[in-house]
């Protein structure tokens, strides 16, 4: 029995194993897997022709050339898509619990989390990735950075909090999930609002929401600090240096707050049962 | 013993909506001091009315949902707060939830579970190979889940509930919507498992051939406690439930007249009376037979439903 439950798998394996049945529950449907994802990455491509139609009419937004703009939506959309890749599952969560499905990850000896977290896997996720990285790498290649061994760091380093911070709003879309079932598309606005406000320069939305996109919720982390840095732009709210490389401090302090929230979210679902 | 519950109680409450921004709070009692142990190898038929907190109990029992008072031990356990120890006692098949890869070879589920509850190969191996003989899935095990019919899911649910030998098996409903032949299987395993290799099974259960054919002990849940908790037998003298003469006649005629026996129903030259189940039934056959021309009488016992029925009214 103890030897047992010294060998139940921890959270990476239970995480992989449940996303390994669900990519292979998705690739039963080889068609039409295959016809998904060439359309999905057909969309995400005419979102990213809509940044360059509008820099066809103007020179800079929020005072960035389109070099620059490339490189920042390269990083929030691949930032984004990377965490969709890994946690997204936690949207699913409402209507497991309305279809009484989620019991049935109660009552197995591994964490309830990583399998929420792999929940509908599928590898068409993979698709907006191509012209995510495609922006990212236009914009690296053709932005006039003065590249230091700092700022060719700071750009993986950018990435990885991206992925952190959406992470982390993913798990809070789980615990919202928990306590709200039937009201799921209220968290899109973080999410996929998200998603949408970081792949253009913060500066476009002027002073007081740009504020609190740094410290309400920490968007201004995934990518907009790093990348001032790293494009050598000052930070029109003028805040400290020592901000451009604080984003995985606020991406931890985002994700204790968030798992405290998954917690209290579960023992509610434990009290109530719905 | 293997689940102890002690004045075990879960209230939920309930906003409701009164006016337009106004909402009332209301408490529900769904489980109230429930009292039951279940030892080791019993075959436990735990059946009740629909709301009468018999699936709130089971959460509780499951580490689902968590008790609002009361004590509870499954397996020397405490259900949510050692969840996944108990997750490793325990096995659970939701009736027509399946929780197998809907797109996937039966295989494919079993093989998951193969690694989420650490089971040692060789016993894998031996588990796997005993069920499929078993419940006949040998055929099945490379089919998708969405493939098969109901009772071939059952089945496999079945299988994927047992791979890591649990002391207890919580059934919900095993037998819905199966064919007769289906049943018939599930049934006998049920009945095997619990004999050959001991497990303690809690069968929920509309289905109350189940209970007739596999459970010794009944546990009636009704208003949220224990309304009757013995054997089956037991259960059936306690209500008294009437039993019924059929008679045919040999024409049509109005509802018959014999002392101790009502007509409950006339159907042509049949007619169907009601006697209490401590009178003698050839007493009133033969009263029946020198008023009436008779061609052929029948009697029915009480079933359980008859009697489950009346311990609910009462």
């Amino acid at each position: 029995m103890d030897e047992a439950a010294a060998r139940t798998p921890g959270v990476v394996v239970t995480y992989l194993a449940s996303m390994r049945m669900w990519a292979r529950s998705a690739m039963q449907y080889r068609t039409s897997l295959i016809l998904v994802m060439i359309y999905g990455t057909f969309v995400a491509g005419t979102e990213l022709a809509a940044l360059l139609v509008i820099y066809s009419n103007v020179q800079s937004l929020g005072g960035f050339s389109l070099a620059e703009a490339l490189y920042i939506y390269g990083t929030a959309q691949a930032a984004f898509f990377i965490s969709d890749l890994l946690f997204t599952g936690t949207e699913y969560l409402g209507a497991r619990i309305r279809m009484g499905t989620f019991d049935a990850l109660l009552v197995r000896p591994v964490g309830v989390l990583p399998q929420v977290f792999a929940d509908q896997f599928t590898p068409r996720r993979f698709c907006p990735l191509i012209s995510a990285f495609g922006a990212l790498v236009a914009g690296l290649v053709s932005a006039p950075v003065h590249w230091t061994w700092l700022r060719a760091v700071l750009v993986p380093y950018t990435l990885l909090t991206g992925v952190a911070v959406f992470g982390a709003i993913w798990v809070f879309v789980g615990a919202f999930q928990v306590m709200v079932t039937d009201a799921s598309e209220a968290m899109n606005i973080v999410t996929y609002g998200g998603q949408f406000m970081t792949s253009y320069p913060l500066s476009l939305y002027g002073r007081n929401l740009m504020l609190f996109l740094t410290f309400g919720i920490p968007l201004g982390f995934v990518n907009w600090q790093p990348t001032l840095y790293v494009l050598g732009h000052p930070d029109p709210l003028g805040l400290p240096t020592l901000f451009r490389f604080a984003g995985p401090l606020f991406a931890a302090a985002l994700w204790g707050v968030a798992l405290s929230a998954w917690r209290g979210a579960l023992r509610h679902h434990c009290s109530t049962g719905s | 013993m293997l689940i102890e519950a002690e004045n075990l109680s879960k209230t939920y409450t309930l906003r409701k909506k009164t006016g337009r921004l106004k909402r009332e709070r209301a408490t529900v009692e769904a489980v109230r001091e429930l009292n039951l142990s279940v030892a080791e190898g019993e075959l436990l038929g735990y059946i009740g009315p629909n709301g009468a907190g018999k699936s709130t109990s089971i959460k509780m029992f499951t580490g689902i949902l968590s008790p609002s008072g009361g004590t509870l031990r499954v397996a020397g356990l405490e259900p949510i707060r050692e969840r996944k120890q108990l997750a490793r006692r325990i096995g659970v098949v939701f009736g027509q939830r399946t929780t197998l890869w809907w797109d996937l070879p039966l295989r494919d589920s079993f093989a998951l579970l193969h690694r989420m509850y650490a089971i040692p190969d060789a016993r894998y191996a031996e588990n796997l190979k005993r069920y499929v003989e078993l419940l006949g899935l040998a055929e099945l095990l490379d089919t998708p889940v969405r493939q098969l019919s109901l009772g071939q899911r059952m089945r496999g649910d079945l299988t994927a509930a047992l791979l890591h030998d649990p002391s207890i098996l919580y059934l919900d409903e095993p037998t819905i919507g199966l064919d007769v032949t289906s049943k018939m299987v599930v049934r006998e395993f049920l009945a095997e498992l619990n004999r050959e290799r001991g497990t303690t099974i809690v069968l929920t259960t509309h289905d109350l051939d189940d209970i007739e054919r596999l459970c010794r002990r009944v546990v009636v849940i009704d208003h949220g406690t224990v309304a009757y908790d013995g054997e089956l037998s037991a259960l059936r003298n306690r209500i008294a439930a009437d039993r019924t003469l059929v008679v045919d006649l040999a024409r049509p005629g109005p509802a018959v007249t014999v002392p101790g026996a009502t007509v409950t129903r006339v159907d042509g030259p049949r007619q169907w009376l009601a006697f209490p189940a401590e009178a003698n039934a050839a007493e009133l056959i033969s009263a029946v037979a020198s008023r009436y021309e008779l061609v052929d009488v029948s009697i029915r016992e009480a079933d359980i439903e008859d009697v489950v029925r009346e311990l609910y009214s009462s």
